[in-house]
């Protein structure tokens, strides 16, 4: 039981990671970016061609892929969400769907559609817990989410820029009439999400069968976790992940049926917004 | 003069051409295809029935705004529930279309009950997250889906006419489709339609005013599941081989693609947004990057330069014909839009 737990935990940590991309554009946008996945995606083909096949050094192949990402969020900010920043929401989202579609096309057209070979990034031969060996991929994960919260935290909780990102959170026209640059915030949190999706797809490729379709079967499990998480909170989004990944694990030991896991998940999001319509978290 | 002595109401020239030409495009659709080869004929009742399941999604979203990601799971699930049930009982797909339409209906209220406790964002997440429950739960279930290669349904028949080929069995689908497009504009001019615009727009004034909020947010996702049942009856109708690879939950992206694309209005823009979304990508399988990046790089630009859909441009261009053609013919009847139309 305990190795169930242990394998859920570490697949909980890939939902928590996407769900904490979610809820970064969701707290400086009130949008829900669908194209959070494909724009990792992109990311993580470009840090793939860096480092195999033109032979770039890891660290300047991970720097180059982590600044195409904010490339893409940022440039998706300033060409689709900041002209419909009047528009209802769902316009918003389904603009971002739109975009999703767009990389996507991209994507297939220059790396195919098929699934390819993503070299793990660290190599040995990993640790036992609980009777499970846990590769030193997944403890790569493990490190590199917590080292990417404590940077989110920072950046929230140090800076000027996190500031005024905790200011739109609250009230975005509130903070813009204190005169926060709304729209320079707004640009620079896509551009984050953006880099953080890179970062996120870079660290899980090697764990998931990696193809530009990768975020199909994660998505939802992403949504799920920033929703239970609140949205707002991206400790809770994490936090909610992890506990989808061991919940989902448990489930399918206890009556592995095809299709369970997708029911619990559903069953999750409905019980909370039922429950507690806020999330676990109840932050800004 | 009429009976009752009053001048007899003169119907505007503009209207007067607007009505025939709509019949006159109706006629074609009809009659042009089954002149094509099977295989066009073939694709152009698979954009009908993809219009029709639109149509549905089109009343939830910009009549009583709504969301809904699980449209292509109401189509898939009343499509193989009409399979099952045509291959069992060895019937005629088309009688069956009636019981595609009550499951569609009924799924509709099923995933609506669950999205009414849900606000904004949530709504999207909680119809997405049954949606992608009911296709990795029932549509790997053999008893619903049959064998792996799908379940094969017995050809087509209504009263002893045997539809075996797409170009006869056209008109089948010519004819639901003709009849989804007068429930919408039944449902558009009624009550009900102007029931479900106030919900959208003040519901604190309906709800002061009497109506019930969650009993016609229902109601919308009831229709919608209705319409995309028929959708679904209409697919294993025309298509008669359903796998569960037929309905991917990508689909209801989609069909939400091509309702933002069409904005509020009635049915022409959904027609025409499911022409460029669907159908344009099923007619035109060039490879070629122009067309493959077509698609998405236009919804964009429409949705961030041209913000009323294609129902508002539909709008514009059927005002300025109207006042053309009113010119010269004494003073133009001012164009009173209707109350979903001044939106």
């Amino acid at each position: 039981m305990s190795s169930v737990v242990v394998n859920g935990f570490f697949v909980g940590l890939i939902y928590g990671l996407l769900g904490v991309g979610v809820v970064l554009t969701y707290r400086g946008s009130r949008v829900i970016n669908f194209a959070f996945g494909e724009t990792g995606m992109i990311g993580a083909f470009v840090f793939l061609d860096l480092w195999t096949s033109s032979h770039l050094p890891l660290a300047l192949a991970l720097i180059i892929a982590v600044a195409v990402g904010a490339v893409i969020g940022g440039a998706t900010d300033l060409f689709v969400v900041r002209p419909l920043r009047r528009e209802p929401r769902l316009t918003v989202m389904v603009a971002t769907y739109a975009v999703a579609s767009l990389l996507l096309v991209y994507g297939g057209r220059k790396w195919g559609t098929n699934p390819v070979y993503f070299p793990p990034l660290v190599s040995g031969g990993g640790i036992h817990v609980a009777g499970v060996a846990v590769q030193p991929q997944q403890l790569l994960i493990l490190g590199g989410s917590c080292a990417l919260l404590a940077l989110l935290w920072a950046i929230y909780h140090l800076t000027p820029f996190g500031l005024k990102l905790r200011a739109i959170a609250i009230d975005p026209y509130a903070a813009g009439l204190v005169g926060v640059n709304v729209g320079r915030t707004s640009l620079l949190t896509w551009a984050l999400a953006g880099a953080v999706a890179s970062i996120t797809a870079i660290l899980i490729a090697p764990l998931v069968s990696f193809s530009v379709f990768y975020i199909d079967q994660l998505l939802l499990r992403g949504l799920a976790a920033a929703l239970i998480g609140g949205l707002f909170s991206i400790w809770g989004a994490f936090a909610a992940g992890i506990s989808i990944g061991i919940v989902e694990a448990l489930v399918q030991y206890k009556s592995p049926i095809a299709g369970i896991a997708d029911v619990i998940v559903a069953a999750l999001i409905l019980a909370v917004v039922l429950i507690r319509p806020g999330g676990i978290v109840k932050s800004a | 003069m009429s009976a009752a002595g009053s001048p007899a109401r003169r119907v505007p020239r503009g209207r007067a051409l607007e009505a025939l030409a709509l019949a006159a495009g109706a006629v074609a659709l009809l009659l042009v295809p089954p002149q094509l080869s099977e295989s066009v004929t073939f694709n152009v009742g698979l954009l009908l029935v993809f219009a029709v399941a639109a149509m549905g999604l089109h009343l939830l979203v910009n009549w009583a705004g709504e969301l809904s990601l699980a449209h292509s799971t109401f189509v898939g699930f009343p499509a193989f529930c009409v399979a099952a049930l045509s291959a069992k009982w060895n019937a005629s797909p088309i009688l069956l279309v009636p019981v595609g339409i009550a499951v569609g209906a009924g799924i509709g209220g099923i995933v609506g009950l669950a999205a009414l406790r849900a606000r904004g964002v949530q709504v999207a997440l909680v119809t997405l997250a049954a949606g992608v429950a009911i296709n990795e739960y029932f549509f790997n279930r053999e008893w619903l889906v049959g064998p792996p290669g799908g379940t094969s349904v017995p050809t087509p028949t209504l009263f002893g006419l045997t539809f075996d080929s797409s170009k006869s069995l056209y008109v089948v689908v010519w004819v639901l489709f003709l009849l989804a497009v007068a429930l919408m504009w039944a449902v558009h001019r009624s009550k009900v339609g102007r029931g479900l615009l106030w919900v959208k727009t003040h519901p604190d004034a309906a709800a002061a005013a009497g109506v019930p909020i969650a009993g016609y947010r229902m109601m919308a996702y009831g229709i919608a599941g209705a319409m995309a049942g028929l959708a679904g009856a209409m697919t294993t109708v025309w298509v008669q081989q359903l796998t569960p690879a037929s309905f991917p939950q990508s689909t209801s992206f989609t069909y939400l693609l091509v309702v933002v694309l069409a904005g509020p209005g009635m049915v022409g823009g959904v027609l025409l947004a499911s022409v460029s979304l669907f159908g344009v990508p099923l007619f035109i399988t060039s490879s070629a990057a122009f067309f493959s990046y077509l698609g998405p790089v236009s919804l964009i630009l429409t949705l961030t330069t041209y913000k009323a859909g294609l129902n508002g441009f539909g709008r514009q261009l059927r005002d300025g014909l109207r006042e053309r053609f009113s010119r010269g013919h004494g003073p133009a009847t001012p164009a009173i839009p209707s109350a979903q139309e001044s939106r």
